[in-house]
Protein backbone atom coordinates (compact mmCIF):
# COMPACT_ATOMS: atom_id res chain seq x y z
CA UNK A 1 0.00 0.00 0.00
CA UNK A 2 3.14 2.21 0.75
CA UNK A 3 4.46 1.79 -2.19
CA UNK A 4 1.19 2.09 -3.89
CA UNK A 5 0.84 5.60 -2.44
CA UNK A 6 4.62 6.24 -3.36
CA UNK A 7 3.98 5.54 -7.40
CA UNK A 8 0.72 7.56 -7.28
CA UNK A 9 2.56 10.89 -5.05
CA UNK A 10 5.62 10.51 -8.16
CA UNK A 11 3.30 10.53 -10.52
CA UNK A 12 1.67 13.78 -9.37
CA UNK A 13 5.19 14.68 -9.29
CA UNK A 14 5.73 14.46 -13.10
CA UNK A 15 6.85 10.61 -13.41
CA UNK A 16 4.01 9.50 -15.46
CA UNK A 17 5.91 6.25 -16.68
CA UNK A 18 5.27 5.11 -13.35
CA UNK A 19 1.79 4.68 -13.75
CA UNK A 20 2.15 2.12 -15.83
CA UNK A 21 3.48 0.31 -12.63
CA UNK A 22 -0.61 0.61 -11.75
CA UNK A 23 -2.08 -0.18 -15.09
CA UNK A 24 0.40 -3.45 -15.17
CA UNK A 25 -1.16 -4.27 -11.30
CA UNK A 26 -4.76 -3.64 -12.06
CA UNK A 27 -5.14 -4.03 -15.51
CA UNK A 28 -5.74 -8.05 -15.35
CA UNK A 29 -8.65 -7.44 -12.49
CA UNK A 30 -10.59 -4.27 -14.24
CA UNK A 31 -11.09 -6.09 -17.67
CA UNK A 32 -11.89 -9.22 -15.48
CA UNK A 33 -14.65 -7.59 -13.97
CA UNK A 34 -15.76 -5.28 -16.75
CA UNK A 35 -15.85 -8.70 -18.81
CA UNK A 36 -18.65 -9.70 -16.02
CA UNK A 37 -20.41 -6.32 -16.32
CA UNK A 38 -20.20 -6.10 -19.93
CA UNK A 39 -20.09 -9.32 -22.38
CA UNK A 40 -18.21 -8.18 -25.34
CA UNK A 41 -14.04 -8.50 -24.85
CA UNK A 42 -13.81 -5.34 -27.37
CA UNK A 43 -15.92 -2.66 -25.45
CA UNK A 44 -14.77 -4.05 -22.09
CA UNK A 45 -11.47 -3.50 -23.50
CA UNK A 46 -12.44 0.38 -24.41
CA UNK A 47 -13.68 0.81 -20.53
CA UNK A 48 -10.88 -0.22 -19.04
CA UNK A 49 -8.63 1.82 -21.34
CA UNK A 50 -10.95 4.90 -20.66
CA UNK A 51 -10.86 4.28 -17.28
CA UNK A 52 -7.28 4.29 -16.57
CA UNK A 53 -7.09 7.91 -18.39
CA UNK A 54 -9.72 9.08 -16.26
CA UNK A 55 -7.92 7.61 -12.93
CA UNK A 56 -5.06 9.24 -14.84
CA UNK A 57 -6.23 12.56 -15.17
CA UNK A 58 -8.05 13.03 -11.91
CA UNK A 59 -5.06 11.15 -10.10
CA UNK A 60 -4.72 14.50 -7.47
CA UNK A 61 -8.35 13.83 -6.27
CA UNK A 62 -7.85 10.11 -5.02
CA UNK A 63 -8.07 10.93 -1.48
CA UNK A 64 -6.97 7.60 -0.19
CA UNK A 65 -10.12 6.92 1.69
CA UNK A 66 -10.95 3.91 -0.28
CA UNK A 67 -8.23 1.58 -1.78
CA UNK A 68 -6.85 2.91 -5.28
CA UNK A 69 -8.13 -0.68 -6.49
CA UNK A 70 -12.25 0.56 -5.27
CA UNK A 71 -11.44 3.94 -6.65
CA UNK A 72 -10.20 2.55 -10.29
CA UNK A 73 -13.70 0.01 -10.07
CA UNK A 74 -15.73 2.95 -8.98
CA UNK A 75 -14.55 4.83 -12.63
CA UNK A 76 -15.16 1.77 -14.54
CA UNK A 77 -18.27 1.16 -13.20
CA UNK A 78 -19.58 4.56 -14.25
CA UNK A 79 -17.58 4.42 -17.34
CA UNK A 80 -19.76 1.05 -18.19
CA UNK A 81 -22.71 2.46 -17.29
CA UNK A 82 -22.50 5.37 -19.68
CA UNK A 83 -20.88 3.48 -22.41
CA UNK A 84 -23.63 1.06 -21.95
CA UNK A 85 -26.15 3.69 -22.48
CA UNK A 86 -24.17 5.36 -25.73
CA UNK A 87 -24.56 1.11 -27.38
CA UNK A 88 -28.07 0.89 -25.64
CA UNK A 89 -30.16 0.54 -29.24
CA UNK A 90 -27.42 -2.48 -30.29
CA UNK A 91 -26.37 -4.35 -27.00
CA UNK A 92 -30.33 -4.27 -25.29
CA UNK A 93 -32.20 -5.27 -28.36
CA UNK A 94 -29.82 -8.45 -28.97
CA UNK A 95 -29.56 -9.66 -25.13
CA UNK A 96 -33.49 -9.00 -24.51
CA UNK A 97 -34.32 -11.20 -27.53
CA UNK A 98 -32.33 -13.86 -26.77
CA UNK A 99 -33.12 -14.30 -23.07
CA UNK A 100 -36.84 -13.49 -24.02
CA UNK A 101 -36.97 -16.64 -26.28
CA UNK A 102 -35.45 -19.06 -23.42
CA UNK A 103 -37.62 -17.75 -20.63
CA UNK A 104 -41.47 -18.42 -22.38
CA UNK A 105 -39.69 -21.75 -23.65
CA UNK A 106 -40.10 -24.53 -21.35
CA UNK A 107 -38.51 -26.92 -23.63
CA UNK A 108 -35.69 -24.69 -24.46
CA UNK A 109 -35.11 -24.33 -20.38
CA UNK A 110 -34.70 -27.76 -19.88
CA UNK A 111 -31.90 -28.05 -22.52
CA UNK A 112 -29.98 -25.33 -21.24
CA UNK A 113 -26.96 -26.43 -18.91
CA UNK A 114 -26.32 -25.00 -15.67
CA UNK A 115 -23.99 -22.37 -16.76
CA UNK A 116 -25.54 -21.19 -19.09
CA UNK A 117 -28.98 -20.48 -16.58
CA UNK A 118 -26.37 -19.01 -14.28
CA UNK A 119 -25.48 -16.98 -16.84
CA UNK A 120 -28.10 -15.82 -18.25
CA UNK A 121 -30.34 -15.50 -14.53
CA UNK A 122 -27.31 -13.09 -13.22
CA UNK A 123 -27.56 -10.82 -16.67
CA UNK A 124 -31.32 -10.74 -15.74
CA UNK A 125 -30.85 -9.29 -12.40
CA UNK A 126 -30.99 -5.41 -11.89
CA UNK A 127 -28.02 -3.58 -12.66
CA UNK A 128 -27.04 -2.50 -8.81
CA UNK A 129 -27.92 -6.41 -7.28
CA UNK A 130 -25.79 -7.39 -10.18
CA UNK A 131 -22.85 -5.11 -9.43
CA UNK A 132 -22.90 -5.94 -5.77
CA UNK A 133 -23.22 -9.18 -6.24
CA UNK A 134 -19.76 -9.14 -8.70
CA UNK A 135 -18.06 -7.41 -6.83
CA UNK A 136 -18.49 -9.45 -3.60
CA UNK A 137 -18.15 -12.99 -5.32
CA UNK A 138 -15.87 -12.49 -7.92
CA UNK A 139 -13.78 -9.83 -6.76
CA UNK A 140 -13.80 -10.58 -3.25
CA UNK A 141 -14.74 -7.16 -1.70
CA UNK A 142 -15.94 -6.38 1.65
CA UNK A 143 -18.99 -4.49 2.02
CA UNK A 144 -17.55 -1.29 2.73
CA UNK A 145 -15.44 -0.91 -0.31
CA UNK A 146 -18.48 -2.31 -2.33
CA UNK A 147 -20.35 1.25 -0.87
CA UNK A 148 -17.36 3.47 -1.74
CA UNK A 149 -17.70 2.16 -5.10
CA UNK A 150 -21.15 1.98 -5.78
CA UNK A 151 -22.30 5.31 -3.76
CA UNK A 152 -24.32 4.34 -1.34
CA UNK A 153 -24.60 2.96 2.13
CA UNK A 154 -23.21 0.20 3.83
CA UNK A 155 -26.64 -1.51 4.14
CA UNK A 156 -28.04 -0.73 0.58
CA UNK A 157 -24.84 -2.47 -0.59
CA UNK A 158 -25.45 -5.42 1.82
CA UNK A 159 -29.37 -5.45 0.52
CA UNK A 160 -28.49 -5.42 -2.97
CA UNK A 161 -26.36 -8.37 -2.53
CA UNK A 162 -28.63 -10.24 -0.51
CA UNK A 163 -31.46 -9.24 -2.97
CA UNK A 164 -29.39 -11.17 -6.01
CA UNK A 165 -28.44 -14.07 -4.11
CA UNK A 166 -32.27 -14.25 -3.22
CA UNK A 167 -33.41 -13.76 -6.44
CA UNK A 168 -30.44 -16.25 -8.06
CA UNK A 169 -31.70 -19.18 -5.26
CA UNK A 170 -35.38 -18.77 -6.17
CA UNK A 171 -34.69 -19.40 -9.98
CA UNK A 172 -32.45 -22.20 -9.43
CA UNK A 173 -35.12 -23.97 -7.35
CA UNK A 174 -37.05 -23.21 -10.43
CA UNK A 175 -35.20 -25.28 -12.42
CA UNK A 176 -34.31 -28.13 -9.86
CA UNK A 177 -33.54 -30.70 -12.60
CA UNK A 178 -30.48 -28.80 -13.02
CA UNK A 179 -29.67 -28.46 -9.41
CA UNK A 180 -31.23 -31.10 -7.34
CA UNK A 181 -32.84 -28.33 -5.35
CA UNK A 182 -35.95 -29.00 -3.70
CA UNK A 183 -38.47 -27.55 -1.21
CA UNK A 184 -36.96 -29.14 2.20
CA UNK A 185 -40.52 -30.34 4.48
CA UNK A 186 -40.25 -27.70 7.16
CA UNK A 187 -41.94 -30.18 9.78
CA UNK A 188 -39.12 -30.90 12.49
CA UNK A 189 -38.89 -34.04 14.28
CA UNK A 190 -40.63 -34.48 17.51
CA UNK A 191 -37.91 -34.83 19.23
CA UNK A 192 -36.35 -31.54 18.39
CA UNK A 193 -40.10 -29.51 19.36
CA UNK A 194 -39.49 -29.82 22.76
CA UNK A 195 -36.02 -28.48 22.69
CA UNK A 196 -37.88 -25.74 20.39
CA UNK A 197 -39.76 -24.19 22.75
CA UNK A 198 -37.29 -24.24 25.52
CA UNK A 199 -34.83 -22.34 23.31
CA UNK A 200 -38.23 -19.87 22.71
CA UNK A 201 -38.41 -19.01 26.16
CA UNK B 1 -37.44 -16.42 19.25
CA UNK B 2 -38.16 -15.39 15.95
CA UNK B 3 -37.95 -17.59 12.63
CA UNK B 4 -34.74 -16.97 11.00
CA UNK B 5 -35.05 -15.05 7.00
CA UNK B 6 -33.22 -15.77 4.21
CA UNK B 7 -31.62 -12.40 4.84
CA UNK B 8 -30.20 -13.72 8.28
CA UNK B 9 -28.17 -17.03 6.85
CA UNK B 10 -26.95 -14.56 3.50
CA UNK B 11 -25.32 -12.21 6.50
CA UNK B 12 -23.93 -15.31 8.78
CA UNK B 13 -22.75 -17.05 5.27
CA UNK B 14 -20.34 -14.05 4.87
CA UNK B 15 -19.32 -13.66 7.76
CA UNK B 16 -20.95 -10.26 8.33
CA UNK B 17 -22.38 -10.71 11.69
CA UNK B 18 -21.14 -10.23 15.51
CA UNK B 19 -19.47 -13.56 17.32
CA UNK B 20 -22.29 -13.63 20.16
CA UNK B 21 -25.23 -13.74 17.01
CA UNK B 22 -23.44 -16.42 15.43
CA UNK B 23 -23.27 -18.14 18.32
CA UNK B 24 -27.01 -18.34 18.56
CA UNK B 25 -27.58 -19.41 14.96
CA UNK B 26 -25.04 -21.99 14.91
CA UNK B 27 -27.15 -23.01 17.57
CA UNK B 28 -30.49 -22.91 15.44
CA UNK B 29 -28.84 -24.58 12.65
CA UNK B 30 -27.98 -27.63 15.32
CA UNK B 31 -31.68 -28.49 15.12
CA UNK B 32 -33.20 -26.69 12.54
CA UNK B 33 -33.22 -28.67 9.18
CA UNK B 34 -35.16 -25.78 7.33
CA UNK B 35 -32.59 -23.19 7.90
CA UNK B 36 -29.85 -25.84 7.51
CA UNK B 37 -30.95 -26.06 3.73
CA UNK B 38 -30.93 -22.85 3.37
CA UNK B 39 -27.48 -22.08 4.37
CA UNK B 40 -26.33 -24.70 2.75
CA UNK B 41 -28.28 -23.85 -0.91
CA UNK B 42 -26.64 -20.41 -0.62
CA UNK B 43 -23.30 -22.10 -0.13
CA UNK B 44 -23.95 -24.07 -2.97
CA UNK B 45 -24.83 -20.99 -5.15
CA UNK B 46 -22.07 -19.17 -4.43
CA UNK B 47 -19.71 -22.30 -5.06
CA UNK B 48 -21.55 -22.55 -8.25
CA UNK B 49 -21.44 -19.15 -9.59
CA UNK B 50 -17.38 -19.11 -9.24
CA UNK B 51 -17.45 -22.38 -10.12
CA UNK B 52 -19.58 -22.17 -13.73
CA UNK B 53 -18.79 -18.19 -14.18
CA UNK B 54 -15.06 -18.04 -15.01
CA UNK B 55 -13.46 -16.19 -17.08
CA UNK B 56 -11.81 -17.24 -19.71
CA UNK B 57 -8.55 -14.07 -19.51
CA UNK B 58 -6.23 -13.04 -22.33
CA UNK B 59 -2.90 -14.18 -22.21
CA UNK B 60 0.05 -12.06 -21.03
CA UNK B 61 0.39 -10.85 -24.56
CA UNK B 62 -2.64 -9.27 -24.72
CA UNK B 63 -2.29 -7.58 -21.62
CA UNK B 64 1.44 -5.93 -22.71
CA UNK B 65 -0.35 -5.00 -25.47
CA UNK B 66 -3.20 -3.32 -23.83
CA UNK B 67 -0.95 -1.49 -21.16
CA UNK B 68 1.12 -0.24 -23.99
CA UNK B 69 -1.67 1.38 -25.38
CA UNK B 70 -3.03 3.04 -22.45
CA UNK B 71 0.74 4.39 -21.20
CA UNK B 72 0.86 5.60 -25.21
CA UNK B 73 -2.41 7.43 -24.63
CA UNK B 74 -1.03 8.85 -21.22
CA UNK B 75 1.86 10.05 -22.93
CA UNK B 76 -0.35 12.80 -24.37
CA UNK B 77 -2.43 13.45 -21.55
CA UNK B 78 -2.36 16.22 -19.05
CA UNK B 79 -3.14 15.76 -14.84
CA UNK B 80 -6.44 18.20 -14.91
CA UNK B 81 -5.00 20.32 -11.90
CA UNK B 82 -7.20 22.61 -10.47
CA UNK B 83 -5.75 25.30 -8.30
CA UNK B 84 -9.20 25.17 -6.18
CA UNK B 85 -8.81 21.55 -5.90
CA UNK B 86 -5.05 21.93 -4.63
CA UNK B 87 -5.84 24.48 -1.83
CA UNK B 88 -4.33 23.02 1.59
CA UNK B 89 -6.72 20.89 3.76
CA UNK B 90 -6.93 19.25 7.05
CA UNK B 91 -6.88 16.08 5.27
CA UNK B 92 -4.38 16.54 3.01
CA UNK B 93 -2.34 13.93 2.40
CA UNK B 94 1.70 13.58 1.23
CA UNK B 95 1.32 13.64 -2.07
CA UNK B 96 -0.31 17.08 -2.04
CA UNK B 97 2.33 18.79 -0.10
CA UNK B 98 3.87 20.54 -2.88
CA UNK B 99 3.16 24.08 -2.24
CA UNK B 100 2.68 25.11 -5.96
CA UNK B 101 0.22 21.96 -7.02
CA UNK B 102 -0.49 23.90 -10.40
CA UNK B 103 3.52 23.00 -11.30
CA UNK B 104 1.94 19.44 -11.66
CA UNK B 105 -0.07 20.01 -14.84
CA UNK B 106 1.97 17.94 -17.47
CA UNK B 107 2.46 20.25 -20.97
CA UNK B 108 0.98 18.35 -23.63
CA UNK B 109 3.62 16.56 -25.70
Amino acid sequence: MKEEWQIIADVLQGQTHRFGELVGKYQRDLLRMVMRLISNVELSEEIVQESFIKAFKKLHLFEGKASFRSWLYQIAINTAKNKFRECKKQVVSIDNVSIAVASNSDSLLQSLDLKTLLQSEVQLLPNKQRIALILRIFEDLSFKEISHIMGCPYDTAKANYRHALMKLRRRLMDHSHLTGWNEIETHQAPEFLGFLAEAKQ
Amino acid sequence: MAPMQEEDWIDYLEGDIDAEIKMERDLILSYSQTDHKILRDYQELRALLVKELTIEMPNDTYFDSLQNKIMSEIHFTAIEVDRKECEPQDHILPWRVPKEPWKLKLTQK
